[in-house]
């Protein structure tokens, strides 16, 4: 069964509207009720105490944007609100690094929070194996200066806080690649740190295995998990309404694949009607 | 100024995002001349990122030039093994000096083993072994009562991660047990994927809320960048229909347009 030029025309204008509607008009399909996974990460940092250091890695580029963004800018609020010293880097690409920043700087303006005291983003390294386990033992020798290219050396938050072994609580890594494996293998493992995970969707299932086993103590799977954490921090924003346009298109998928489905055996019982065979 | 630049930055991104998305009606010079532009903006982009947080600071600013006057310096010469190396990678361009490239990569085949050998055991394999487990998945109640539901899931996992091991071993012939356990493998595999691909779905939709949420949200309160640009290109898009009937008219020996999304 081959899809006519309008049929698809069509199905492409009914999933257009079932994205731009929500946005557009502002109502709620479906409550974005928290999950333990994404809750393991937020009541880490919710344990946390006032200046305490965590680390968010940034490991991913624009192409992953609208999935991870609202989860960095999420877990960002919840960290910087709890007043927790936050070290930023990207190991993934070095595209990472401008939305990283950006996002490190926007929400550290709200909170008003000081650039290199109470946050800091140290930018792009390549070879991500070699750069955790220097980062363990000395974040001066991996980056000797930041993502503004500020030394690092003069930066009050690498002073109180110069390597990650010992000195950070918490880990998140926000991976649109593979580097959720290394950072548990290379850092958090022998860092002693405890780490939490947020991702695709499409890895959610590839890290879930992690979070089992207890190697990751929380996972962010894709824009739910992203909106489950605006929750949390009572804070809506572009997860929240991105959510509403997704569960439209997947009610409108699943309409999708029933109707295609009644086609299809249709077409199957005229054809042997006929005497045509399968 | 900066609000002008601003204006102008979204209703270009605007416009590049409707002629990204007119593929779906099909291939057109609009489409290509974006495709063409953003290719070409993030290779220079990231060659300059690389330059300029990398090769600048962790190289020449290490071995050869301080890059920060105001700080004492001095040149810090291990650098230059790695610094050689790498360019000794770049050999494999020149064939008659190609050879050289393989002590580079030698040398990171060599480090990349030793490294990772130790932490590969543990965290990948000892690990998440441990973690297929039942006794590691069982969680009790107050009192040292099992929580039944982690007892299910607990030997839920065993058994799935058993069978489908037993699906890829092959020093048996799948029959009787073997088969039976490797069938079940089938279903789990079968299952798992399922799981996977409606998180694809999840994530592809995610990308087109993504740029849509941009329209709606940046570049229609922008001087409705949104609204004025996609009347343009459904203009165009009639425009570009009629003149393509009319020219089929006048040639009618020439083969209809091919194209279109998928």
């Amino acid at each position: 069964m081959v899809l006519r030029t309008w049929e698809r025309y069509l199905l492409y204008v009914l999933v257009a509207l079932a994205v731009f509607l929500p946005l557009i008009f502002h109502f709620e399909i479906w409550p974005n009720v928290p999950t333990n996974e994404v809750l393991g990460v937020y009541n880490t940092i919710e344990g946390l105490t006032p200046g305490d250091t965590i680390v968010i890695a940034v490991d991913y580029d624009p192409s992953s944007m609208p999935e991870l963004q609202p989860m960095l800018r999420a877990v960002l609020r919840h960290a910087f609100s709890k007043n927790l010293y936050v070290i930023g880097v990207n190991l993934f690409g070095p595209a990472g690094t401008g939305i990283g920043l950006k996002a490190f700087q926007d929400l550290g303006r709200e909170f008003g929070k000081v650039d290199g005291d109470d946050y800091v983003f140290l930018g792009f390294k390549p070879n991500l194996i070699a750069v955790i386990r220097g980062l363990n033992d000395n974040i001066g020798s991996m980056y000797t200066v930041d993502a503004e290219r500020r030394p690092t050396a003069d930066l009050p938050i690498i002073q109180r806080t110069p390597k990650f072994k010992g000195y950070i609580k918490y880990l998140v890594d926000l991976a649109a690649g593979e580097t959720v494996r290394p950072w548990v293998a290379y850092g958090s493992t022998p860092g002693g740190y405890p780490m939490g995970a947020g991702c695709t969707a499409v890895s959610f299932a590839d890290y879930f295995s992690f979070y089992q086993s207890r190697q990751i103590n929380g996972l962010m799977g894709g824009l739910k998990a992203a909106a489950e954490y605006e929750v949390l921090v009572k804070h809506k924003a572009v997860a929240s309404a991105g959510m509403n346009s997704q569960s439209l298109v997947h009610a409108l998928l699943v309409l999708f694949i029933i109707a295609g489905n009644i086609a299809f055996f249709a077409a199957l019982g005229r054809k042997r009607s006929q005497g045509g065979g399968v | 100024m900066a609000l002008v630049f601003d204006y102008i930055g979204t209703w270009i991104a605007a416009g590049l995002t409707l002629m990204i998305l007119s593929f779906l009606y099909r291939d057109n010079p609009f489409f290509r001349f974006a495709e063409h532009l953003y290719l070409g903006i993030s290779n220079a982009f990231i060659i300059w990122l690389l330059w300029s947080t990398i090769i600048l600071p962790d190289f020449i600013g290490r071995v050869f030039v301080n890059l920060h006057p105001e700080e004492s310096w001095q040149p810090n010469l291990w650098f230059l093994i790695p610094g050689i190396l790498g360019l000794i990678m770049l050999t494999r361009m020149i064939p008659a000096i190609a050879w050289m490239s393989k002590w580079a990569l030698a040398f990171v085949v060599g480090w990349g083993a030793g490294v990772s050998i130790g932490p590969v055991l543990t965290s990948y394999i000892l690990a998440q072994v441990h973690a297929t487990f039942p006794w590691a998945n069982i969680s009790f109640a107050s009192g040292g009562v099992p929580d039944w539901p982690s007892v299910v899931n607990a030997f839920l996992i065993f058994i799935c991660v058993v069978s489908v091991l037993v699906y890829f071993f092959f020093s048996y012939e799948h029959k009787g047990i073997i088969g039976k356990t490797a069938r079940l493998g089938v279903w789990v595999l079968m299952i798992a994927f399922g799981a996977s691909f409606g998180s694809t779905v999840m994530a592809r939709v995610s990308l087109f809320v993504g740029r849509a949420g941009f329209l709606v949200r940046e570049a229609e309160p922008r001087g409705h960048a949104f609204s004025i640009l996609l009347s343009l290109g459904i203009i165009i898009g009639i425009i570009a229909y009629f003149v393509g009937k009319r020219r089929q008219r006048m040639t009618p020996d020439s083969q209809p347009p091919t194209g279109g999304a998928g």
